[in-house]
């Protein structure tokens, strides 16, 4: 890791607005993205761990401007990502890409996998004709599918082997940062395993860096070196990813540890379950947002929103309980 | 999501489907032969289509003149014959312009949404509000009646329903992961739209310009037989109806095999089109 991040995230927010209601139509907006800060080093891997719908997605989105950001700022080694002429995106997408969730959904369905591989490489004027195929070749081995496999379209292959096009396109620019939308969760067990085996090799031989999305606690744990938490578009906790998992600073992490699986059956009885679903995110709750759900809520945090503050160094939690001096 | 899944191995199926398709196989062989007749009408037409036949006015059908002859003595199967080059070149230009227009603006409201969204679905919206021969009347009386502006005017009447089709299809599209892929490689919205959406909803578009052309070519007979059609005395389905309607009392048989005629190519259209929607949805039973 040096000391200059790879991506920088600051205070990224994202507010979508939609009109709703008959016959007087309100508007309705949700921070599904509320001031996210982040920061990724080189070769490293950063986990976002959340319920559905707590805004990880959509940070990917804002991020990658596949999505206009409500504020905030993205800065790729250094250059602002969210302020870039059309002209410099073009070559900025050059070094950042996406695994989408759903395989099936992320290919097109009309377009054998050689021209799907091979046509990020017209368009950048990287490589053509023969040339493109050979690369194209490399790319597949390197994903592990046979070359047989570029005259193919989508519908031929499995899920797994799907989800590796996805991640043979992603590589197909030579990107220095992925951006991973729950690349495993749409597979079976079996197949999670290879694809997260053949994602940590190439993060490692391609000194790849990683903005891993994830639900699965012990996806996160296995890939990332960091991990942040959010919920309701806020980052409650980052850190460490096996020191954040393995003691949790904020109630949030620690009911989202205690409510993963555990493969041990006498530890079972020791899972507790929380009451309660996330809160609506169009009218989340005041202060912070965990408190309806949180055992040790206080009249503190239902007015006040606790901001991110580093406690120990490399880990920040947003939680008055751990931050007594922001008590005045 | 899960159904995106399934769309993938259906839609490559879908030719593979229509080609067994007793519907489809029937109405191609009526259209075939109806392409055949319009193609090589001056080598299979009996007689010239205009040649007034010293024979009797408004004859009866007889081995001479199979289908009789009209009103100025001319052989109405010839004539029949000749018409369908008409109606059938109206009517294929017509929706193809029309698919292609529609297609392209449809996609483009859909793909970019916001104001250029509700600008052109506005405009789709007050053009579909117009019934369609009334549309097409009012063209026709406004540019003249000759067959350029009758194709433009069938066009202009078939395009709406091609942008809404279009917009629809692309919007759904939209939500597909492999257009936010293309944007982020670094695609243009051009080639995420001509290369990636289009060719994603062409099934669709041609299943509709099917159903059209059927639309379209009863369209140009309506206005032939109105008199804002192709002047004559070229020969036209819908101008034959005309001039039999003026002697219906005379003889009707004038008035019916023209009708004839555009029943049998409409069956023929509508058979195909029907299978098609058929073969193309993932859902029908096969």
């Amino acid at each position: 890791m040096s000391d200059a991040p790879l991506l920088a995230i600051d205070r990224l927010t994202k507010v979508f607005v939609t009109r709703r209601g008959f016959p007087i139509p309100r508007t309705v907006s949700v921070r599904a993205v509320d001031s996210v800060s982040l920061t990724l080093g080189r070769g490293e891997a950063l986990g976002i761990v959340g319920e559905s719908g707590c805004g990880k997605s959509t940070l990917a989105r804002v991020a990658l401007r596949l999505l206009p950001p409500d504020g905030g700022g993205v800065r790729l080694d250094g250059e602002d990502v969210l302020a870039a002429s059309p002209a410099r995106l073009r070559q900025l997408r050059v070094r950042m890409q996406i695994v989408f969730q759903d395989p099936a959904s992320a290919l097109d369905p009309r377009q054998r996998i050689g021209c799907s591989l091979a046509e990020p490489m017209r368009v950048h004027g990287i490589a053509r004709g023969a040339a493109a195929i050979t690369r194209v070749r490399a790319l597949l081995d390197e994903v592990g599918l046979p070359a047989t496999a570029l005259d193919r379209f989508p519908h031929e292959f499995s899920g797994g082997q799907r989800q590796r096009i996805g991640i043979a396109r992603a590589l197909a620019l030579g990107p220095d940062l992925i951006f991973a939308d729950e690349p495993v969760s749409a597979l079976d067990v079996s197949v999670q395993a290879q694809i997260l085996a053949l994602l940590a090799d190439l993060k490692a031989r391609r000194n790849l860096s990683f903005v891993f999305i994830s639900h699965d606690l012990g996806v996160i744990r296995y890939f990332c070196q960091r991990a942040a938490v959010m919920y309701l578009g806020r980052v409650v906790e980052t850190g460490p990813a096996d020191a954040l998992l393995d003691t949790p600073l904020h109630p949030y992490t620690d009911l989202l540890r205690r409510s993963s699986p555990v493969p041990d059956p006498a530890a079972a009885i020791a899972m507790q379950l929380q009451e309660g679903e996330p809160p609506s995110p169009i009218n989340p709750p005041s202060g912070c947002h965990f408190h309806p759900r949180c055992p040790h809520a206080t009249d503190h945090c239902r007015a006040v929103a606790p901001s991110l503050v580093e406690i120990t160094p490399g880990r920040s939690v947003a939680c008055h309980l751990h931050a007594p001096a922001t008590h005045t | 999501m899960s159904a995106a899944t399934t769309v993938g191995p259906a839609r490559v199926s879908t030719w593979t489907r229509a080609r067994g398709n007793p519907a489809i196989i029937a109405g191609s062989i009526i259209c075939l032969i109806l392409v055949i007749m319009a193609l090589f009408a001056p080598w299979i037409a009996p007689y010239d289509p205009n040649k007034q036949m010293l024979g009797p006015q408004l004859a009866d059908p007889s081995r001479a003149h199979w289908l009789g002859l009209d009103s100025f003595g001319r052989d109405v199967f010839s004539r029949i014959i000749w018409g369908a080059r008409i109606s059938l070149w109206v009517g294929v230009v017509a929706t193809v312009m029309a698919m292609i227009a529609g297609s392209a603006i449809g996609i483009v409201a859909g793909y970019f949404g916001g104001a250029i969204d509700r600008v052109i679905s506005g405009v789709t919206d007050i053009l579909l509000s117009f019934p369609q021969l009334v549309m097409g009347l009012l063209l026709v009386a406004v540019l003249g009646a000759s067959i350029g502006n009758i194709i433009l005017a069938i066009a202009i009447t078939a395009v709406p329903a091609f942008i809404r089709l279009a917009r629809g299809s692309t919007l759904a599209m939209r939500e597909r992961d492999f257009i936010d892929a293309g944007r982020a490689l670094g695609f243009s919205d051009m080639r995420i739209m001509f290369a990636h959406v289009a060719p994603n909803i062409l099934d669709e578009i041609i299943v509709m310009g099917s159903l059209w052309l059927a639309t379209a070519i009863r369209t140009e007979s309506t206005l032939a037989f109105i008199g804002l059609g192709v002047p004559p005395p070229t020969a036209t389905w819908g101008g034959i109806i005309r001039e039999g309607f003026e002697y219906l009392n005379d003889n009707y048989l004038l008035a019916v095999f023209p009708s004839l005629a555009i029943l049998i190519t409409m069956i023929g259209l509508n058979l195909i089109g029907d299978g098609l929607r058929d073969a193309t949805d993932p859902r029908a039973p096969q």
